[in-house]
Order: structure tokens, then sequence, then C-alpha cells
């Protein structure tokens, strides 16, 4: 009988001791947290928490069906049961088509009653690529072609404009929803062309981010995601942080690091028409590999010392000559460039390491 | 039995030319390069990765450190990505080029540089919101006494305010056609006017060894990029009010080698902003007249403000609303 009595004070004391927020129950996010409104970026994340009043011999998150993390009691001598249990991962929203349901599931088995509990909820995936191309026919073959051809199959909503007079109106209203964007037009330091030949600055696009994300950080605002990556290929937008408004908000609802996930390329020199396709050739088919901004460029400044790529640049009132390492300028946050469009972020410029981790 | 031997003495040759060194050596050699470089990396974590599309390996020291070496070892790049902010408030001390290149070359010394190569250019670029302001100092040869930009170089960019390395690369193995000009100055202008037209006097040129790996050159130049030999070109330019148009010539057979243009100048003033944002720092990101216009950072001290305004504005009308409470008690 004491035997007893203890066996279920040890088991009271565990569920009190492994009280956690979000109390009894099973709870999708972990702990009762808010869950997001949408999942877009390779810097998704989704969790689940459970206490069912006894002990948890297994548990399982499955996004999809798929199993991403689990637990599993290990019946080894002195091992303690656990009395809740809490799993989560980031993962690539890319894995799974745009604007599809993704159900976040979390499992649990309990020792006592020897069944499966679950608890789930669902969102909408947003994977959303923006390409626009300046009308001028001298851009010659079309970089958005090879940056469409690059996104095909990814799993990513695409939008195109390739040519066509567009406006800063137009352009803008494509970019609400969008997480990926590209765009080759002529530019100067503080200022690009939309197709018409107005002028698109960077408060144009701090103003426009600012009402299409509306309330709240992602991924709990209101409105669009974050733009996790921009390439912005025009001549001498890269010669100061401008452009960079195009992030705003620059942080992401469950706090952590400024731009996570965030980086833009652009160029501080003058750059020919005809070398945008081969331009976006070196950065996109990486991009789209998993790489990180931050490798990409790495790669490409390597490709420029070692000669065995060539492209030609001017300096602002300079003659031309051959672009070198420091021409293509990469925008970040404290994460130092490592964004990745494909495979899940990692934080570090590490290589690509699969669709999901656990954190 | 000659045949027999030539395969084996040919098939070891190829051994020997494809020879790679293994990850314990890579680890090793990128701790040497890092050291050599000045860099403070512990090396707890080395992370080797064999590029595939390209004879080469990089090191990852710590996660943030970068190291691309040959297969065989040689020094290519290093490209130290940990965050440095700048809080010393004392003059930056790459303040004057001098010291910035000769900060470069201790650095260069402690590598095998190309034999000739000298000070190039030296670029200045402006901290940004999560990168310091930074110096690059390029070194390049000038072969027979020509410009060259590619090819055998060497390039060290420096952390402005305490000329930390942020990143340096070494390139080699670059040969040199002696110069064999047959073409005229005139008949190269002459060449690029039937491209992109304009006065004789508006066409600049000059005589620079080009690389001739871009996609667009004749086959001809790009098997001799591949061999990584250079041969002397005239380099051509022409600026309009709204464009630059580019285009190089073979001085040896005259042959036009590529041809381009951008799609703007420095005198660009054609677009403006509808918030008119001038492109010239006239209405930089701080300076905009229409919506609010802030960097990362300094939306963070816009929050800061907003809240130190917020609780100045809520004490007020809170005491307000306790004094006419109060009087009319």
């Amino acid at each position: 009988m004491w035997k007893l009595m203890s066996v279920v004070a040890a088991c009271w004391l565990a569920a009190v001791a492994g009280a956690q927020p979000g109390g009894f129950g099973i709870h999708v996010p972990a702990g009762g947290g808010p869950m997001p409104n949408y999942f877009s970026g390779t810097n998704c994340r989704a969790s689940g928490s459970a206490q069912i009043g006894e002990p948890i011999l297994h548990a399982e998150l499955r996004l999809n069906g798929e199993l991403v993390a689990e637990y599993h009691y290990g019946w080894e001598p002195e091992e303690p049961f656990v009395m809740s249990t809490t799993l989560a991962v980031m993962f690539d929203s890319s894995h799974w088509p745009s604007v599809s349901e993704l159900e976040v599931r979390f499992w649990v088995y309990g020792l006592y009653t020897q069944q499966w509990y679950s608890a789930s909820r669902s969102r909408m995936l947003w994977n959303q690529a923006m390409v626009y191309e300046h009308p001028d026919t001298g851009i010659s073959p079309d970089p958005s072609l090879l940056v469409l051809d690059q996104m095909s199959g990814k799993n990513y909503w695409l939008s195109v404009q390739n040519g066509g007079q567009w406006t800063p109106e137009q352009y803008f209203a494509n970019m609400n929803g969008v997480n990926v964007a590209f765009c080759a037009t002529h530019g100067a330091p503080s200022i690009h062309n939309a197709g018409d030949d107005t002028g698109i600055g960077g408060n144009d696009y701090h103003s426009t981010r600012i009402d299409q994300i509306g309330q709240g950080l992602p991924p709990f605002n209101t409105g669009a995601p974050s733009i996790n990556f921009f390439h912005l290929m025009a001549c001498n937008c890269g010669v100061d942080d401008t452009f960079m408004k195009s992030l705003f908000p620059y942080e992401m609802g469950w706090g952590g690091l400024l731009l996570e996930n965030q980086a833009m390329f652009a160029y501080k020199v003058y750059i020919l028409l005809n070398e945008y396709a081969s331009l976006a050739e070196v950065v996109w088919p990486r991009m789209v590999s998993g790489w990180t901004a931050k490798k990409t460029q790495e790669w490409f400044n390597y490709m420029l010392d070692q000669g065995i790529l060539s492209y030609w640049a001017m300096d602002i009132g300079g003659a031309p000559r051959q672009m070198v390492p420091g021409d293509l300028v990469l925008f970040h946050g404290p994460d130092m460039g490592a964004c990745r469009i494909k495979s899940v972020y990692t934080g570090t410029n590490t290589p690509p390491m699969g669709w999901y981790r656990q954190i | 039995m000659k045949v027999v031997y030539s395969i084996i003495l040919l098939a070891f040759l190829a051994t020997l030319g494809i020879a790679q060194i293994d990850d314990e050596t890579a680890k090793s050699r990128a701790l040497l390069y890092a050291e050599r470089v000045g860099s403070s990396v512990e090396g707890l974590n080395i992370v080797v990765y064999r590029h595939t599309d390209l004879p080469a390996i990089s090191v990852t020291l710590d996660g943030m450190v970068n190291i691309i070496m040959g297969t065989d070892g040689t020094f290519a790049s290093y490209d130290d990505s940990r965050r440095r902010i700048s809080n010393s408030r004392q003059q930056d001390k790459l303040f004057d080029d001098e010291s910035a290149w000769v900060a470069a070359e201790s650095i260069l010394a402690r590598f095998d540089t190309p034999s000739g190569i000298a000070r190039a250019r030296l670029v200045r670029e402006a901290s940004k919101a999560y990168s310091p302001a930074v110096v690059y100092c390029y070194f390049n040869v000038r072969p027979h006494g020509y410009e060259s930009s590619a090819g055998n170089t060497a390039n060290v960019c420096l952390d402005q305010n305490d000329g930390t390395p942020v990143r340096v690369s070494i390139s080699s193995g670059w040969a040199y056609e002696p110069p064999n000009i047959r073409v005229t100055h005139e008949q190269a202008v002459s060449k690029a006017r039937e491209i992109y037209g304009g006065s004789i006097e508006e066409w600049h040129s000059k005589l620079v060894y080009l690389v001739g790996s871009n996609h667009s050159m004749p086959s001809y130049m790009r098997e001799m990029a591949a061999n990584k030999i250079q041969r002397l070109c005239y380099s051509l330019w022409r600026e309009t009010q709204s464009r630059v148009y580019s285009v190089q010539i073979d001085s040896v057979t005259g042959q036009v080698l590529t041809y381009g243009e951008t799609g703007s100048t420095s005198m660009y003033d054609t677009a403006r902003s509808r918030n008119q944002v001038e492109p010239h720092g006239g209405g930089g990101p701080d300076a905009g007249s229409g919506s609010a216009s802030h960097t990362p950072s300094q939306d963070r001290a816009g929050d800061v403000l907003y809240l130190a305004y917020a609780s100045i504005a809520a004490f007020i009308a809170g005491t307000a609303f306790w004094f006419f409470r109060r009087r009319s008690s």
C-alpha cells in the first residue's frame, strides 16, 4: 500500500514539477502560445507540448503527417518518467506547395491509458516569389526567364513581369505576399526605375511594406510575410543601404536577431544590361540549391578572383574594368547573410541540411 | 610494350595532376592561413567541403570564417563573416590611405603573392546596418607596363576602424602575352562607332590585359582564359546623358570581343522617386520628404524615442486628469 502511494505521490510530484505554460492538455504550438497566421520562409517554427496527467511514453510532432521530431521513453534503469513533453522544429515552408494548408499535429502516448492522444492546428503555407524586369530591350537575354526557370518546381508561387510598362503601383501590389523578390532594371544610388521609368526609392519600399505588413510582427501579423531575399539588379543601387528598407519590419514576432533570414543583393557599380542574365545565373542556382546568400557571394567572389568568371563593371565616373570582389554587395543582419530560400534556415553559413531541424 | 608503359606513365602523371590533399591536411592548412591573416579563430569546429563544380575546397572555421583553397591546398581566399560593431569613438585606425595600404601589405607579406603585384586601387565602403566601414585594397600587376584588373591579383578588405582583416584573396598563375599591337587606336574607335555610334572625340580608349572568361567572349579568348593566358585588348567607352557604352577589341586581330551598355549613368536624373528622393545624397535614407524612412537600427532608436514621448505625454495627461478631478471634487 505504501509502495502504491509512493508511486502516486512520485507521479503527482513529477506532474507538478513538469507543469508548464499552457497547463494540462495537448497544445499546438507548445505551451498554448500564439499560432502563426501563416507559414512562410525557411525559418518557420512549429511545436507542440503535452501534459496528460500520466507519464508520457512517446511523443511525435508531425507536419502534414511527416514525422519531424519525436520522443521515446527508453526504459533504462533509473530513467524517470516524464509527465510533460515539448517538441519543436524549424522548417522550410517551401517543402510543400504554396497556398496549401499545413497541419501541425502533436501526438503523445500515455503510460496508464496506453492510448495515443493528439491535437493539431493548421495554417496556410505562403511561398511566393516575384520576378520583375524593365522593358528595355537592351536587357537581353532576359534575367527574369532565368530566375523563373530556377524558381520553377520549387513550390513557390511565381508572379512574373517581363517587360511592359509596369508602374510602381503594380510592382508594389505584386509585392504583397511575396517572400522572395527579383527586380532587373535601371538604377542609381538611391533610386531605380519602374517599367514606366517612374523612380522608386527606398522610402517607397518602406511605406509600402508598412501598409502590407499590417498589425503585429511576422508571422503573427495581420498582413503579408517578410521579404526574406531580394536581388536588385540595377546599376549602383548597392552604394548604400537605401533599398534594405524592402526588408521591413526587420524582425520576427518571436524575437531573436534582427533581420533573421533576411538578405539583399545589389551592385555598387554600373553593370551591363546584356550581362544581367549571366549575373543572375551566378546567384539563383545556388540560392535555390539551399546555399546561403553569404555563401553565394563568397563563391561569386572566388570565381571572380580566379578569373573563372568575368563581367564588366564601372565605378561612377570611371572607365570600364573587370568586376572584382566587393562590387556585388550583400546587405544582411546579425546573422551575417545566412538567409536561405530553400532548405531550413540554420543561422549559420553551413551547407544546406534538409528541410527541417529540431530546435 | 612501349604503349603499355606510356599508358602507365600517363596514368601516373594524370594522378599527380589531380592530386588532392586530404581533409586533415585541408584543416591544418586552413588554420595556418587563418594564423597568417592574423585571425583569432579557435578552430574548435572545422567543416571541410569539397566543391563538386570547382577544383576547390572550402574549410569553415567556427562556422564563421571560410577559407577556400585549391585542391592542392594553395591559398585562394579568406572570408571572415563574424559580426563586428565598431564602438570605438577614436579615429579610425585606417583613416588615411597609406595606413590601409601598409596594413594590407603586411598581411600579404605572409603569403606567396604573384610577382610584380603593386598597389592599384583603394575603395572605401561606408558602414551599413550590420557591417562596419571597410576599405578594399586591390593589388594588380602591370604586365609589360599595361593595366590589368583581373588575373594575378591580391585583394585585401580591412575593417576601417581597427584594421581587422575581413577578406583576403590571392590569385596567381596567369601569363600575359607580350604586346603585339596590330590595330591602331583609330581603327579600334572606328569599330566601336560602328556598334554604338558617337563622334570620334566622344570615345575614350586604353589598352588593357583582359581575362577572357566572359560568357560572350569569342571561343579563342575563353580558351586562353581556361589556360590562364591574357591578351592585350582595347577597352573603349563612351558616356552619354543616359548610358555608358563599352566595347572591347582584340589589339592583335581587331576582332570585337564584347560590347554592352549600362542603363544609367552618374548623370542619371530622368527618374524621380514619388517621395522625391534625390539620387545623390540629397534625399538619402534619412532625408526623404515623404513617408518616414529608417534603416533597421534607426527604427529601433525610433521606437525608443516614441516610447519616451509617449511616456511624457501619458504623464502630463495623467497629471492633468488628477488635477481636474481634484478641483471638481
